[in-house]
């Protein structure tokens, strides 16, 4: 009898070793490919276009209350972003910096924010450059009642440009990146910024430099928000022009400035633009406390926050879902993992909860590099992506809530929305062994190892110098994560593939070892990486596949595509037919060179609390919770 | 005493520059570029000329040109000064990134080091002196899968009982946000949100504990002075305590002492799950993004510790067995 019950204690505790081991969350993401994804901007973000205005519900909003908000990144209490490069920390930023001069819309246009900006002069010049006079409004004030004037904006340029600050630490010193002057400016050269000019209490330019002249999207270039100058440079300096830039009048230095950020003078802001302002934040618990701001006159459309206190509170993937049932959290955001969604969807179910979902803007994607190995021929990029069924990859990954791309293209585009048909009509590459065989045929591996007619095994295929080359993939992916996982399974190990000729060599690195042979810093034969890409408002790919180009990451020599990119946004702005027809022709010539290929595109889910209202008006991944919460209530 | 205490403290600084070496090499030896980590956001931001500026100032800046030699130079400078550099993941200095944590660490593992002792000590000795009971067989069996169990089970199935079906607890975290009041109340509050992370590490440490007490008194007690002392008709409590525990107290010490040491080194696991914001999650945060200072700051002080843990340890005998006598 004891002998029973004890076996049964063991195999209970078995089972629920068992049990625990095989409940791995499916929420890692893969690697986010930095060449087309941003996290820091100099724009700020309180705003919206006069086209499209958010969604509000019609019931009567209410003032006060609290919300708190779960995010899985741990936040370090620094919000500056030339600084800390966190995501979550990057959201208080959102919620705390506004007054931008240029803001995005709910579509992710981007439109001169009324609220700050009472003209706005554009002024092309004989160089090719073009000058943005803005007049600001002159009832602006930061949170601590101090009016913003030119000189905040003018500063913040100025700073966050500085070759100093980089030399005391800080991550990001390009704000004024687009601007003439910038290059002289930042290496030091010049101690003045002369694209960037002080015209009066509350008016200051921007010069852009001819090389981003035209653009379709010039506003984002112009897109500055104001910095509290206080804050970051000890008394004595000021900003200053004499009619030809603005510079640092006192003593500006690495010395002088650093002892202020020695002593924590980012991590304790005085002043605040935005909708709310930073009250503290609890290093204990990584959790911010956000209130509102007094001073805000508003976002795009004068929009006030209603709610009084936000928290952003720092959340494990294991347990979130935990937290939002119990009330430890109100709001969880941009969930995407298969089994969380329908976690969340059961609480919605019980009517304790609320969702929005929308469409991620990118994608999960393999990146061929496109300089060596077979990958460099089209025809193998070709085959790869008939080889592997796609549809049937997103649904596995994202358990349902997430669809296939066929292009450079994120779903939360107003350009694909726009232009549906034409982007609907692209080589869908639908699962087929045949074609990848005869995409393989065509691009001349039809040969085995000793030359001789293809039969079985590994394909080979003769080369301009003689040699054989074998049709061997050298995949490297991250640990611990789970689009590779599927990705052998489905690609890799999959018989068809081997049946095509193909053999796909799978190396797992660690993240930081896979972003150094990613950005080829050391010599390796790696032809193919499991990445992801997300899109900003500013669509601009020219860096991305210019020929030769640090950015250009697949390495791809497509003259045609290079082009096509350049001049997407060589566009006169307003001209959006024209751009059209170029992003277009963009993404049907990308599509044929497939120098990635995008594996699955989420479908985002927000889940959040019944007693939070007004939060259906996020439709895409643009318009996210700092933007929509403007216009949220609490209603207990 | 102070003769040995002196060669001890010349041997512990010797193996603790030996270490440095080690952990300094090993670490440089780890595939990837802190500085393209660091400058990586910037590609979009700037042109090819550019980029490639910042980047070679940046690997300046962290002085990955210079010879290796001179590296270590600088980064033991940095530690025997206390000082171990910035963190490249929260820029700014290593002491001020794991203070907080730190303290977090050590206020959890204390509650947990006490409790554990509170329980397992009495626990084991009763075990001893009731073996083969029936409660000593449920303890042993309990014991057992306490053991076997990794910590992150007990955990989930504690925050689904006690957090999610009774919701008598918090799911995770450290205090309730935004949350208002004296500092009594500040200090319930902590409390609160302690229990559960304290409950879950105490249970997963009472099973080795328990029966490494067990064990060792069970071997005191067949000792020949135990028999001696009951003839001579000593109290049973008397044989148990006094001269039963003293005697098995010697293999137990070492443990207790480096249970000790352990309340500054953070569990992965258990912060990971009740998103603590403690030590074990800082230095994977370091090495995952290839914060070198932090990561071997972190690793320096625990090695520091654990050579003062054996000082310790060794001087603990002599105390507890008279008859050692460090001093020869």
């Amino acid at each position: 009898m004891k002998k029973k019950i004890f076996s049964l204690l063991l195999t209970g505790a078995m089972v629920l070793s068992l049990a625990a081991c095989g409940s791995k969350p499916a929420s890692t993401e893969e690697p986010s490919d930095k060449g087309t994804s941003s996290v820091a901007s100099t724009t700020s973000s309180a705003s919206t276009a006069s086209t499209s205005e958010p969604v509000v519900n019609e019931a009567k909003p209410v003032e006060g209350g609290q919300i708190i908000i779960g995010d899985g990144t741990q936040s370090s209490g620094d919000i500056y972003p030339y600084w800390s490069n966190n995501s979550s920390d990057y959201m208080v930023y959102k919620f705390t910096f506004g007054y931008g001069t240029v803001s995005t819309n709910q579509r992710g246009e981007f439109v001169v924010d009324p609220t700050v900006v009472k003209d706005m002069q554009k002024k092309n010049n004989e160089d090719g450059s073009a000058t943005y006079t803005f007049k600001i409004a002159e009832d602006l004030k930061w949170s601590n009642g101090e009016k913003i004037t030119a000189k905040d904006y003018a500063f913040h340029l100025l700073y966050f440009s500085s070759p100093e600050i980089a030399e005391i630490g800080s991550s990001d010193n390009a704000a004024g990146s687009k601007y003439v002057g910038f290059a002289d400016f930042n290496s030091g050269k010049a101690k003045k910024f002369s694209g960037v000019r002080l015209l009066g209490e509350y008016e200051f330019s921007l010069q852009v430099a001819d090389e981003y002249v035209p653009h379709y999207y010039d506003l984002a270039l112009v897109g500055v928000g104001p910095s509290y100058m206080k804050d970051w440079v000890p008394e004595g300096v000021d900003v200053a022009d004499d009619g030809d830039g603005v510079y640092f009048k006192g003593d500006f230095s690495a010395k002088t400035i650093k002892p202020m950020q020695d002593k924590g003078a980012r991590l304790n802001l005085t002043a605040y633009s935005g909708p709310y302002m930073k009250e503290k934040y609890d290093e204990t618990s990584n959790t911010y406390t956000l209130k509102r701001n007094p001073e805000f006159k508003g976002d795009f459309s004068g929009q006030k926050p209603y709610i009084e206190t936000i928290v952003y509170k720092f959340v494990k993937d294991e347990t979130q879902m935990d937290e939002l049932a119990t009330g430890g959290v109100d709001v969880l955001v941009k969930l995407g993992g298969g089994s969380e969604i329908n976690a969340g969807l059961d609480l919605v179910d019980k009517g304790s909860h609320a969702f929005v979902s929308y469409p991620r803007n990118g994608y999960g994607k393999l990146v061929f590099k496109c300089d060596r190995g077979p990958s460099q021929f089209v025809e193998v990029r070709h085959a790869l992506a008939y080889l592997l069924d796609r549809n049937d990859f997103a649904k596995a990954f994202t358990g349902g809530h997430g669809s296939v791309v066929n292009g450079a293209y994120g779903l939360s585009q107003w350009m694909v929305e726009d232009r549906e048909e034409e982007i609907a009509a692209l080589n869908q590459y639908s699962y087929s062994l045949e074609n990848a065989v005869a995409e393989l045929e065509k691009g001349g591996w039809v040969l085995d190892k000793d030359g001789k007619e293809y039969k079985e095994g590994v394909r080979y295929k003769k080369t301009d110098d003689g040699k054989l080359m074998p049709l061997i993939i050298e995949w490297c992916s991250s640990e611990n994560n789970p689009v590779s996982d599927l990705l052998a399974t489905k690609l890799a190990n999959s018989p068809d593939v081997k049946k095509a000729g193909f053999e796909i060599k799978q190396s797992t690195v660690t993240f930081n070892e896979l972003i150094n042979n990613y950005y080829d810093l050391k010599e390796n034969g790696f032809n193919m990486f499991n990445m992801g890409a997300g899109f900003t408002s500013l669509y601009d790919m020219e860096e991305t596949y210019k020929i030769g180009g640090p950015q250009n990451n697949n390495k791809i020599s497509d003259e045609e595509l290079a082009k096509l990119a350049k001049n997407m946004n060589a566009v006169e702005p307003g001209d959006t037919e024209k751009y059209l027809n170029n992003f277009v022709a963009f993404q049907k010539r990308w599509n044929e060179m497939l120098p990635d290929l995008p594996l699955y595109s989420n479908e985002y889910h927000d889940f959040f609390s019944s007693r939070l209202k007004g939060y259906e008006g996020i439709k895409d991944a643009l318009w996210d919770i700092s933007a929509q919460l403007l216009y949220s209530w609490v209603e207990d | 005493m102070l003769k040995y205490i002196i060669k001890r403290l010349v041997y512990m600084v010797f193996v603790f520059f030996i270490m440095s070496l080690m952990i300094f090499f090993l670490y440089n030896a780890i595939p990837g570029d802190p500085a393209m980590t660091q400058v990586a956001p910037l590609r979009d931001k700037l042109t090819a000329e550019q980029f490639e500026t910042v980047y070679k100032n940046t690997r300046q800046q962290m002085g990955l040109d210079d010879p290796v030699i001179i590296r270590y130079t600088k980064w033991i400078k940095s530690v025997v000064t206390l000082q171990f550099g910035d963190s490249i993941i929260y820029r700014k200095p290593v002491t001020e990134v794991i203070k907080v944590p730190m303290k977090n660490t050590i206020f959890l593992n204390l509650l947990v080091t006490l409790l554990a002792l509170g329980i397992t000590i009495p626990l084991g000795i009763y075990c001893a002196v009731k073996k083969f009971t029936k409660f000593d067989t449920t303890v042993q069996v309990m014991t057992i899968i306490g053991y076997s169990l990794p910590v992150f089970i007990f955990g989930l199935i504690f925050i689904f009982v006690f957090a999610v079906k009774l919701q008598w607890l918090p799911v995770s975290g450290m205090n309730t946000p935004n949350f208002k009041g004296s500092q009594f109340a500040i200090f319930l509050d902590r409390v609160k949100y302690m229990v559960l992370p304290t409950l879950v590490l105490t249970i997963a440490s009472l099973g080795g504990m328990t029966r490494y007490v067990r064990a060792a008194m069970i071997d005191s007690l067949r000792m020949d002075y135990i028999r001696t002392a009951r003839a001579k008709g000593l109290k049973e409590r008397v044989v148990i305590y006094s001269h039963a525990w003293r005697n098995a107290l010697l293999p137990i010490i070492t443990l207790i002492i480096s249970w000790f040491i352990g309340i500054f080194s953070g569990s992965i696991i258990t912060e990971s799950i009740f998103a603590l914001n403690g030590m074990g999650l800082v230095y994977l945060k370091a090495l995952n993004g290839l914060d070198y200072n932090l990561a071997m700051g972190i690793q320096m002080f625990y090695i520091a510790l654990s050579l003062v843990g054996n000082l310790l340890i060794d001087l603990s005998y002599g105390i507890v067995d008279p008859r050692i006598r460090i001093s020869k």
